[in-house]
């Protein structure tokens, strides 16, 4: 009697065993009862497992994947087709940014005004919003959507 | 229900509408190609997890994935086995990043039997919505399913469920054919001893 078979049985089972050691196997099948067992149960179990119930998918998933695809489609940063041109408009901002971070002390200078004195105004505010979004631009939807015009559907609810 | 479904309108004519067209043309030949598939890609889903709330996650975060990277797909092949390969790829990253940053102790035993922990954090057979959603002979199946290492449980869904080849799988889960081949026949060794009662008298063929 030869050793028994168990590691090979399986893939005997699914016809994926190398022609060499085809024969082997059958030849120990016809004369290891304990094989023959091993490998009628692992026949039951493939049929079990083939023939369990395709699960009902939820109602409504479609309609939820659908819903998550169109919200990517429609986010300009997310999708392929907006590409390369609000990347490129955003190192512009970041760059623009930055020179504005450089000059803005020798404005003060020239001023001869200080830090605390300096108009509160939209510029300021716009200033310091540059500054924020050259730190994070990719976390920026409004970035990209103000350069390019895009509408960006924003739900924080679902974010 | 209603509200919903015109928003979805609104969004859609939205896409549509500021996308140059090859975009719109991209987004509707995925959704022709996902419904046609959603069927089988969700029984893939279900069987890994286990569970539908699971299920339904993985298969959203799959198709989103595979939508994102819907460049890359060749047209003429087999649709529903890349998203498998997607699928999977994202099912163990989500399994190691929980065992990563596990919610119970990583203290705690690692099982009776010895079983990795990545296969036990696989495990849904404590869920009580589990316990209601599926009962009888294919609870039983998939509670055994769930058991096993989710490498393991992986290769036997896609042979055993889908009827995948061994290349098609070692494709999909981007392993050598030799390692498909070990990890099936372990898998369904697990599975033969813990679902022997079902088995006898089954034939082979």
């Amino acid at each position: 009697m030869n050793a028994h078979v168990t590691d090979r049985l399986s893939a005997y089972l699914d016809g994926a065993l190398p022609a060499r050691e085809l024969e082997s196997v059958r030849a120990h099948l016809a004369a290891c009862g304990t094989c023959l067992r091993a490998y009628e149960e692992l026949g039951a179990l493939k049929a079990l497992l083939g023939g369990l119930p395709d699960p009902v998918p939820p109602p409504g998933l479609a309609e939820r994947i659908r819903w998550r695809l169109l919200r990517q489609a429609a986010r300009p940063q997310a999708g392929a087709w907006t590409g390369s041109v609000p990347r490129g408009l955003r190192l512009v901002v970041a760059c623009a940014a930055g020179v504005l971070v450089l000059l803005l002390p020798l404005g003060w200078i020239g001023g001869q005004r200080s830090p605390r004195e300096a108009p509160l105004d939209t510029d300021a505010y716009f200033r310091d919003y540059l500054v924020l979004a050259a730190d994070h631009p990719l976390a920026d939807e409004v970035t990209p959507a103000l350069l390019t015009g895009e509408g960006v559907v924003q739900d924080p609810a679902l974010r | 229900m209603a509200e919903a479904v015109s928003a979805c309108e609104g969004l859609a004519r939205a896409a549509s509408a500021e996308a140059p067209p090859d975009a719109a043309l991209r987004l509707t030949a995925f959704e022709e190609l996902y419904q046609r598939h959603l069927r089988q890609i969700y029984r893939v889903a279900y069987r890994l997890t286990g569970n539908h709330d699971d299920a339904e996650d993985l298969a959203q975060e799959a198709l989103l994935e595979a939508f994102r990277a819907f460049d890359r797909y060749r047209p003429g092949t087999y649709f529903h086995r890349w998203v498998f390969r997607i699928m999977t790829r994202t099912y163990i990253d989500r399994l190691r990043r929980r065992a990563r940053r596990p919610e119970v102790s990583l203290d705690a035993p690692a099982g009776p039997e010895g079983e990795s922990r990545l296969g036990l954090l696989g495990d849904s057979r404590d869920d009580p919505q589990y316990l209601t959603e599926t009962g009888g002979l294919d609870g039983t199946v998939q509670a055994a399913l769930d058991r096993l290492p989710p490498e393991f449980r992986t290769v036997v869904v896609l042979a055993d469920i889908e009827g995948l080849s061994y290349d098609e799988i070692a494709a999909v889960v981007g392993c050598p054919v030799g390692t498909v081949r070990s990890r099936l026949h372990r898998g369904r060794e697990a599975l033969r001893n813990a679902l022997r009662p079902y088995l006898q008298g089954g034939r082979a063929e």
